[in-house]
C-alpha cells in the first residue's frame, strides 16, 4: 500500500509531559484517515509537527516518502493543505482577499481559480463581507478553501466540525467527501466526534496518551463492530461443523468461544449441538459501535 | 521571499491598523504648523520683536511619534499573523522560518518608513505656506530625515521581533507600546543627565551692596567615567536616540547614530531569526 504520511517512533515532549510518545502511524494514499483520540491525546501535536510548526523531540515522519530530516520536506509540504485548530484566515479581509493573499503566498501566477474555489466551499456569494462577520461554519469552509489553494494532494483537518451546528457539520462532511471522491485528495481528519467520523473515514488511527493503539481500515472496523451472537460451547469443533453445515458466517475466538454473524434460532442450534454431544453454555448478542470500540480500546479512564 | 512580500504588501494595503497609523501621523503633521502659526500670531499681537516661529521645530517631532505608532502597528499587524493563522499558513505552505521572519521584518520596516513620510509630507504641505521654509540648510535637514527614518526602522525591527516571538497579540501590543514609551522617557532622562555641565561657571553677584565673586566649582551631578559611557551608549540606542536626533538636528546629527541604528537593526533581525527558528508555534 502507498502511504502519503508515515511516522516512525515520533515523540514530542514538553518538559516532562509526553504529548507524543513514539507514535507510529500510516496514512494510505486516497484515504480519509480518521485520527481518533480524546482531548489531550496528542492529535493536534502530531498535526503541528507535520505542518512544521513544531519540531519532534525524537523520531521522524515522512511526507510522500520524504523524511522530515531532509531539506526537501519544506517543498513537499506544498503538496499539503492544513487547517490546524482554527482556520488560517485574516478576519479583516473578505473571503476573496483571503484567497488572493494565499495565492500570493504560494506564488500562484493568477487569481483565476479563486471563484471556483469559493464556489466549491459554498462561499461564492459572500461579496465584500469580511471574514469577521462569517458564521463559524463559513469560517471553517473558508479555512478549507485557503488550505486547498495550492491544489494539495493531502488535506489535514484538525477537528473541523468542532462547534458547528448540524447544518454546518453536514456541509463540511459533504465537502470532505467531495474532495476525496472527485479530487482524489487524501484527508487526515482528527476528531473526537466519533459518530461524525464514522460517516467519513475509510481508515482509522486510534491514539491514546501520545501513542497509536490501533490502526485499521473502516472495513476491518465494521467487521469488528458487526452485530453478532457470541456463543460459548463445550466443543468448538462441533459448533464449527454445524455452522458450516448451516452456511453461517462465524469467527472462532477461542477453544470455547465464537462470534456468529447471523440471526440464529437458539433452540435449533442448541438441539443440533446437543445431538453431537456439545453443550451450549451461553449466547450473548453483541452490537459494538465505534464509540464502544474506542472505549474498549483506550479504556474509560478520566480525561487528562 | 518575493511570494511572501507580495502577499504581505497585499495585506498591508488592506490593513486598517496601517492606514489608521498613517492617518494619525499625517493629521499630527498637518496640525503642528497650525499650532506654530497660532503661536506666531499671538507673539505678533503682543508686539514681540521676533514674532517668527520656525517650521524646523515642528519638523523634528516625527521620530517620537513614529516610534510609538510603529510599536502599536507592529504588534497588531504581526499579531494578526499569529492570531489569524497567517504565519502558520505560510509555514505549512513550505516557507522557511527565516524567510517568514524576514518578510515580516521588511513589511514592518517599510510601514515604519511610510509613517515617517506621512508626517513629513503633511508637515511640509501645511508648514511651508504658514511658517515659511525651514531655516536649517537643506542638506542638514535631509541628513536628519535620513537618520530619523533609519532610527524608526531600527526600532520597528525591535517591535517586529517582539511581536513575532509573542503568540498573544494583546501581550505583544502592551509590551511594544510600553517599550516605546519607556525608551522615549529614558531618552529624555539621559539627555537631561548627560547635558549637565561639568563645572558651574565662575560668576559675580551683589550681596548687601558688595560684589561677591563665586569661583567655578565642579557639578556634583555631572556623570563621569564608566557611568557616563553607559549612559551615552543607552542614549545612542534607537528609541532613546529620538531625543538626541531632535537636539542635534540644526547642528548636524552625528554619523554614529545611524550606524548604531543599522547595527541594532541587524542585531534584532539576527536575534529574531535565531529565536523564531527554534520556537514551537501553536
Amino acid at each position: 500500500m502507498e502511504y502519503v504520511l508515515t511516522t516512525q517512533s515520533l515523540s514530542k515532549h514538553y518538559k516532562d509531559f509526553k504529548a507524543l510518545d513514539a507514535l507510529t502511524m500510516h496514512v494510505p494514499k486516497g484515504s480519509i484517515y480518521g485520527f481518533v483520540g480524546r482531548n489531550g491525546a496528542g492529535k493536534t501535536t502530531l498535526i503541528r509537527l507535520i505542518c512544521g510548526l513544531q519540531y519532534p523531540t525524537s523520531g521522524t515522519y515522512a511526507l510522500y516518502g520524504v523524511d522530515s530530516a531532509q531539506k526537501d520536506i519544506a517543498k513537499v509540504r506544498r503538496r499539503m493543505g492544513a487547517v490546524v485548530e482554527t482556520p488560517s484566515i485574516y478576519l479583516d479581509l473578505t473571503a476573496q482577499d483571503n484567497l488572493k493573499e494565499q495565492f500570493r503566498v504560494l506564488g500562484l501566477p493568477s487569481d483565476d481559480g479563486i471563484p471556483e474555489l469559493l464556489k466549491l466551499v459554498g462561499l461564492g456569494d459572500t461579496g465584500k463581507k469580511k471574514a469577521r462577520n462569517f458564521s463559524l461554519g463559513m469560517k471553517q469552509r473558508l479555512g478549507i478553501a485557503v488550505a486547498l489553494a495550492g491544489s494539495p494532494d493531502l488535506l489535514v483537518l484538525d477537528e473541523p466540525v468542532n462547534g458547528l451546528d448540524p447544518q454546518g457539520i453536514i456541509e463540511i462532511r459533504e465537502l470532505i467527501l467531495k474532495l476525496n471522491r472527485e479530487r482524489r485528495i487524501t484527508v487526515l481528519i482528527s476528531s473526537h466526534i466519533l459518530d461524525e467520523l464514522s460517516k467519513l473515514a475509510t481508515h482509522y488511527g486510534f491514539i491514546d496518551s501520545g501513542r497509536i493503539v490501533k490502526e485499521l481500515s473502516a472495513r476491518e472496523l465494521e467487521a469488528a463492530c458487526r452485530k453478532c451472537l457470541r456463543v460459548e460451547v463445550t466443543d468448538i469443533r462441533v459448533l464449527a461443523r454445524i455452522l458450516d453445515g448451516m452456511g453461517i458466517d462465524y469467527k472462532i475466538l477461542s477453544d470455547g468461544q465464537a462470534d456468529v454473524f447471523a440471526q440464529l434460532n437458539i433452540s435449533q442450534l442448541s438441539r443440533a449441538l446437543d445431538a453431537e454431544g456439545c453443550e451450549l453454555l451461553s449466547a450473548q448478542e453483541r452490537d459494538e459501535s465505534l464509540e464502544s470500540y474506542f472505549v474498549n480500546l483506550v479504556g474509560g479512564g478520566s480525561h487528562d | 521571499m518575493m511570494n511572501l512580500l507580495s502577499a504581505g504588501f497585499f495585506r498591508l494595503w488592506r490593513s486598517k491598523s496601517f492606514w489608521v497609523s498613517l492617518a494619525v501621523m499625517a493629521i499630527v503633521g498637518a496640525i503642528e504648523p497650525l499650532f506654530g502659526y497660532a503661536a506666531m500670531a499671538e507673539l505678533a499681537a503682543n508686539g514681540s520683536m521676533d514674532a517668527s516661529v520656525s517650521l524646523d521645530s515642528r519638523y523634528i517631532i516625527f521620530p517620537f511619534l513614529s516610534g510609538i505608532l510603529s510599536s502599536a502597528f507592529c504588534a497588531l499587524f504581526v499579531g494578526a499573523g499569529h492570531s489569524d493563522g497567517g504565519i502558520r499558513s505560510k509555514l505549512a505552505a513550505g516557507h522557511r522560518r527565516a524567510v517568514v521572519y524576514l518578510s515580516e521584518l521588511i513589511l514592518c520596516v517599510t510601514a515604519g518608513a511610510l509613517l515617517c513620510l506621512g508626517y513629513i509630507a503633511a508637515v511640509l504641505a501645511t508648514g511651508i505656506p504658514l511658517l515659511g521654509p525651514m531655516r536649517t540648510p537643506l542638506l542638514t535637514v535631509l541628513w536628519y530625515t535620513l537618520c530619523a527614518v533609519i532610527m524608526t526602522t531600527a526600532i520597528t525591527a525591535l517591535f517586529t521581533t517582539i511581536s513575532i516571538l509573542c503568540h498573544n497579540k494583546a501581550v505583544a501590543a502592551v509590551a511594544c507600546i510600553f517599550l516605546a514609551y519607556f525608551l522615549l522617557f529614558l531618552g529624555i532622562f539621559l539627555n537631561a543627565r548627560l547635558a549637565e555641565p561639568e563645572f558651574y561657571p565662575a560668576h559675580q553677584s551683589i550681596e548687601d551692596g558688595q560684589i561677591v565673586t563665586v569661583e567655578a566649582r565642579p557639578n556634583p551631578g555631572y556623570i563621569r567615567g564608566m557611568k557616563r559611557a553607559v549612559y551615552q551608549f543607552l542614549f545612542d540606542l534607537p528609541g532613546c536616540q529620538a531625543v538626541q536626533l531632535s537636539v542635534t538636528m540644526t547642528t548636524g546629527v552625528p554619523p554614529r547614530l545611524p550606524l548604531w541604528s543599522l547595527a541594532s537593526m541587524t542585531m534584532f533581525a539576527g536575534l529574531g531569526v535565531a529565536l523564531f527558528r527554534k520556537k514551537d508555534l501553536k
